[in-house]
Order: C-alpha cells, then sequence, then structure tokens
C-alpha cells in the first residue's frame, strides 16, 4: 500500500447558496483511491455521496453550487485547478460515471452504439466506422447477447439491466483509471443487481480500474469494495477497509445502518429488524454539535454542544464520534 | 407500437431498428386528414419545382386579343387559356402555377430565417438560464407584443417593398414561436439523465445543445415549422395585397389578387383562382402539421 494513490481528495467542501439559506451539502470531506481499488460510499440518501462524487468531476452546477475549499488530486493533476476545457478532456477519458437511472441516463433518440461511441470518437479520434466496431467488442464485454445487432438498438428497446450495461460499455469505452457508479444497482430488481456488480467487478480485475462506489446498500459494499466511506449529513463518520468495518463498526451510525439489514442468518441470530429513528436532518439548518445526536441511542451531553473530530479510535480506524475520545 | 414491447424478448429483425422518425411516419400514416394535407403539399411542391415544364404560357407574356377571356367551361372561352386570362391577357393558369413557385419560396426562405435563429436563441436561453434567458425572453415578447402584420409593415417600410424584404420581414416576426418552444422543451430536457451522463462523458455545451438537446425537441418544432409555411404563404400574400410585397407583374397570388380586385364584378376568375392557391395551400400545410402533431406526440402513442 506504499503506491501512490490516483485519486486523493483533501477536505472537500461544497456548498449550495439557495434563497433559504447555506446548504452544506459537503464538509470537510477527505479520502484517496488507489489504482485497481473499490471504495465504497454509504449513508442515506441526502448525505452528500453524489454531491461528493460530483465534485470530483466537477460537475456541480454553479450557481447554486460551489466548491468552496479543499483539493482534488487525480492521477497527478490538481482537478481543481483545471478550466472547462481540460476538464472536458478528463470527463468520460480518465475517469467516467454511471448513473442511477438506466432508464433516463441514455439519450432516446440515438442508436446505443452512436452513444458508445461519441465518447470514443471524442477522446481518441477515431473514425465512426471505428468506433462503432469498439462499441460491439464493449457490449460483448459487458455481456449483451449478439452485440452486432444490438449496437442499432434504441433505448427503449432495451430492458432496465440491459441499458445498465450500456452504461457500464459507454463508461469503460476510453478505458478511464477511476469509474465513479452512483447507486448502478437500486434501479434494477435484485437479480440484475448482482449481475451487474459481478460485471463491474470481473472488469475492475480486468482492466485495472478504480472504482468509487455510492450506494445505500450495505451488502452491495461488503460483497464488492475494499475500502468504506460512511457519510452522514455531508461528513464523513467513519472509514475503514470493509472487514474492519463489518467486524467493528463504532460509530453509532455505522451499526445503525448494519442492523437495519435484514439477515439470512439462524434462528436464534434473526432479531427484529431495527431502524434509526428521525431522518437525516435538512443541510440548510444542521443541528448544533454532532450531526447525528438527536438519532443516536448513545447520545451524551457533550454530543449536543460539540462536533467530535475524525479521529482514529482504538488504533484501529478513523471514526467521528465521541464515545471513542476524551 | 407492439414490437417496441416485444423487441426485448424476440429478435423480430423488420422492427429492430425503427428510428423514432419512421414510426411517426408510420403513424401519420395512418391518419386520413393529415394524408390528404401531405398530398396537398406534395402536388405543391411539385408544381413549385417543376411549374417552368408544366405551365401553358409564360406568365408575363401579355396579348390585347385575349384579354379577360373566361375559363373554359364558359361561353367566349379562347382555346390554350385553361382558366382564362387576365386584364393584360395572361394566362391565368400559368401564373397561378407560378405562383406556387414564389409561395414556397417564401415558405422556405422566411421559415428558415425564424427557424435558424428562433431555434438558436431559443436553445441558448433555455440552456444557460439566468441573464441571458431574460435578456432572449424579453426581446420575444416584445415582438410577439406587436401584431405580426403591422411589425411586417414596419421592417418592409424600412427596407423598401419587394419580395425579398417581405420575406425577411416574415421570417423576423415569427421568431418569437420557434424562440418559445424551443426554449420551454430545452428547459424540460436539460434536468433529464442524459444530459448529465453526457457531460460526464466529457461534451462541450455546444455538443450537448445541438447534439444531445435539440434532437429531443425536434417534435414540436417540425409541428410549428409546417403551420410556420401556411402563416408565412397567408402573410405574404396580405403583404403582397397591400403593395408591399412582390411587384407587378410577379405572378405572386397576393398580388394577383389586389390587381384583379377591381375586375371583381366583370371577370370574377383573374381573383378567385389565385384566392383558391392561397387557400388551398395554407389547408395543406396546416392538416399536415395538425397531423404530424398527433403522430410526433408520445402521449397519443398507442
Amino acid at each position: 500500500m506504499t503506491q501512490q494513490p490516483l485519486l486523493t481528495v483533501d477536505g472537500l467542501s461544497t456548498y449550495f447558496y439557495t434563497d433559504r439559506g447555506v446548504a452544506k451539502a459537503v464538509c470537510d470531506v477527505s479520502y484517496d483511491i488507489n489504482p485497481g481499488e473499490t471504495l465504497g460510499v454509504v449513508g442515506e440518501s441526502g448525505c452528500g455521496k453524489s454531491v461528493t462524487s460530483l465534485s470530483v468531476m466537477r460537475l456541480i452546477p454553479e450557481p447554486p453550487g460551489k466548491i468552496v475549499s479543499g483539493k482534488i488530486t487525480f492521477d497527478g493533476q490538481d482537478l481543481l485547478s483545471l478550466n472547462e476545457r481540460q476538464m472536458r478532456k478528463i470527463r468520460g477519458n480518465k475517469i467516467s460515471m454511471i448513473f442511477q437511472e438506466p432508464m433516463t441516463s441514455l439519450n432516446p433518440v440515438f442508436r446505443v452504439g452512436d452513444q458508445i461511441a461519441e465518447a470514443i470518437i471524442l477522446h481518441e479520434g477515431l473514425s465512426h466506422k471505428a468506433a462503432l466496431e469498439r462499441a460491439v467488442d464493449l457490449l460483448k464485454q459487458v455481456g449483451i447477447p449478439s452485440p452486432e445487432s444490438r449496437v442499432y438498438d434504441y433505448p427503449h428497446q432495451m430492458s432496465g439491466g440491459m441499458r445498465q450495461r450500456v452504461m457500464i460499455a459507454m463508461a469503460l469505452a476510453c478505458k478511464p483509471k477511476l469509474i465513479i457508479a452512483d447507486e448502478p444497482t437500486t434501479a434494477l430488481d435484485v437479480t440484475i443487481q448482482a449481475q451487474i456488480l459481478e460485471l463491474m467487478d470481473k472488469l475492475r480485475e480486468e482492466t485495472g480500474t478504480a472504482i468509487q462506489l455510492i450506494t445505500h446498500d450495505l451488502g452491495v459494499i461488503a460483497e464488492t469494495a475494499q475500502k468504506v466511506l460512511v457519510m452522514y449529513a455531508g461528513r464523513v463518520v467513519e472509514q475503514a477497509d470493509v472487514k474492519d468495518l463489518f467486524t467493528n463498526p463504532m460509530h453509532p451510525y455505522t451499526r445503525g445502518l448494519m442492523r437495519s439489514i435484514p439477515g439470512l442468518g439462524e434462528q436464534e441470530e434473526r432479531e427484529r429488524l431495527e431502524t434509526i429513528p428521525g431522518v437525516v436532518p435538512s443541510l440548510l439548518n444542521l443541528p448544533k454539535g454532532c450531526r447525528f445526536h438527536d438519532r443516536c441511542r448513545h447520545a451524551m451531553e457533550r454530543c449536543a454542544l460539540e462536533e467530535p473530530e475524525l479521529k482514529i479510535a482504538d488504533g484501529k480506524h478513523p471514526v467521528r464520534c465521541w464515545l471513542y475520545q476524551e | 407500437m407492439s414490437c417496441t414491447q416485444t423487441a426485448n424478448t424476440t429478435t423480430d429483425a423488420s422492427c429492430k431498428s425503427r428510428s423514432p422518425l419512421a414510426e411517426a411516419l408510420l403513424r401519420l400514416h395512418k391518419n386520413r386528414t393529415a394524408l390528404v394535407g401531405l398530398i396537398i403539399v406534395a402536388v405543391f411542391a411539385f408544381l413549385a419545382i417543376f411549374g417552368h415544364w408544366i405551365a401553358p404560357h409564360d406568365p408575363l407574356e401579355q396579348s390585347l386579343y385575349t384579354k379577360l377571356k373566361p375559363p373554359f367551361w364558359m361561353p367566349k372561352a379562347a382555346d390554350g387559356f385553361l382558366l382564362g386570362t387576365d386584364d393584360f391577357g395572361r394566362d391565368l393558369l400559368s401564373r397561378i402555377i407560378y405562383g406556387a413557385r414564389i409561395s414556397m419560396l417564401v415558405g422556405v426562405v422566411s421559415v428558415s430565417i425564424s427557424l435558424v435563429i428562433g431555434t438558436i436563441s431559443g436553445a441558448i436561453a433555455g440552456f444557460y438560464r439566468g441573464w441571458v434567458d431574460i435578456l432572449i425572453m424579453r426581446v420575444m415578447d416584445i415582438l410577439l407584443a406587436i401584431p405580426s402584420i403591422l411589425l411586417a409593415i414596419v421592417i418592409v417600410a424600412f427596407l423598401g417593398p419587394s419580395l425579398q424584404n417581405a420575406m425577411i420581414a416574415i421570417g423576423v416576426v415569427s421568431i418569437p414561436r420557434y424562440a418559445r418552444i424551443v426554449r420551454g422543451s430545452v428547459l424540460e430536457e436539460y434536468s433529464k439523465d442524459y444530459v448529465q451522463a453526457a457531460r460526464a462523458l466529457g461534451a462541450s455545451d455546444t455538443r450537448l445543445i445541438f447534439l444531445h438537446i435539440l434532437p429531443n425537441c425536434l417534435a414540436p418544432l417540425i409541428v410549428q415549422t409546417t403551420l410556420g409555411f401556411a402563416s408565412a404563404i397567408l402573410e405574404a400574400a396580405a403583404l403582397s395585397f397591400l403593395g408591399l410585397g412582390a411587384q407587378p407583374p410577379t405572378p405572386e397570388w397576393g398580388a394577383m389578387l389586389a390587381g384583379g380586385r377591381a375586375l371583381i364584378l366583370r371577370a370574377w376568375w383573374v381573383v378567385t383562382f389565385p384566392g383558391i392557391m392561397i387557400l388551398l395551400a395554407v389547408l395543406g400545410f396546416n392538416l399536415l402539421g395538425d397531423g404530424l402533431r398527433d403522430a410526433l406526440d408520445p402521449r397519443l402513442r398507442d
């Protein structure tokens, strides 16, 4: 683990300036991803997972959004100092994205082959014919049957799982070093979910691409990720290797998430499914102190007053909680 | 369409890769009135392109001997002048055939002007929003606030009366219609995921607007273009009738109406036939436009 990380995000903060106030969607988030590694980012809806990844892609709509501080280094390049033109050369080429909704993420009026070919033509300057041939190969790679005829299909002729495969093929088109997958399986049914995750893992091994996998499903994380980032209300609350996290979850939020997954274990292991009471606080009106304290079963007096730091506790992994700090 | 639903499971080659356009044409085919409109438009297009072969006479050739001859079924009709002649002895049939060419030209030129400028400004307004949007759309509002024929008269008064200037005037007058339609569609499309996905693939703004978003806004635009043809023809005839468009002896329908207006009791055919041509042309484009609206509207698909 002494190699240079592929992506380093350091102290990233992204705010949205709305009419009703400043929404601190992402606050002081730091992490890194090594080449060929999968980083899982978990949290409920509205925790800043997607905003974090859009910040890396520099796709935050400005205004109202703004990356207020932080440093994003990708492959030795400072992404925040690049202009729009240089950034476009990175998007789809070095970093690509897979979106949550395969049903709407493909342009309905173009054949899927042309959509895959677009990125190749754009970034590698291939002829349309050569790019289309490559699109056929890519479709084969992502497991679409009879790709030679499927490249001529329109998106509405494909099922959700197929379209997500097409999205993956598009993301892979220029052999990116990093793929950011924003809840790639949420809109799919369970059997297809497993197939897509398996496919992504297989492609990661084959191509050595790093993956930043955003999800709210810890099961997905357990299967595919090596490192995990748990986010809550725009903050990283726990950061660990996947093994560490599942054997020794420390933050009450992480534990709550784990208890709210239905288990398929033995009778005596099976308990009543728990929920975390309450909802994620509004980013416009964050509570004082620890952002999780009003939903936390271990909340102390101190939690409502001061916000804890992200500190390595028990010599294991960083966690943002007063339970482990003096 | 049934093949849309089954395409996932079957590999029926016939419906494999039917483009959205082909599907729309298929639906158009089922609509009888639209088909009538299409036929009328096709006939006019044919007349416009091949008019010089079809017309029996030179539309400008005058002859005092054959002055004000009635159409062929009436007594005293002259041989060779099917629809009769006007007060200069010119063949009416030839003149209205050549008139089709002029009206089609007016339609193409003025619709192109308003389509290109309207689409680009509407797309920019919808895509960038903010002050650009406000600026562009308020200018459009001002244009819309003035009655179109009045505005066209003002423009022609500035540029001088000629067919060319009438086309420019008609083009300018209908820019806001296109701009508003395109802006609305772009606003709607902008928020869709495929736009973000294309951006994440490294597409530039221009590429996003013209390659990804605009093709998705085509349906209402095609309808408006077709209907725009009808109103352009009508407005050109109106301007020419007022003496601000085509100048005599150009065989323009509106100008022919103006020229024959004094003869309406003595020689009704001089004004009736150009009038019928205007009516048919406008009707044809309107029927086709309505049919296209039904064919392209996704909500009306079965």
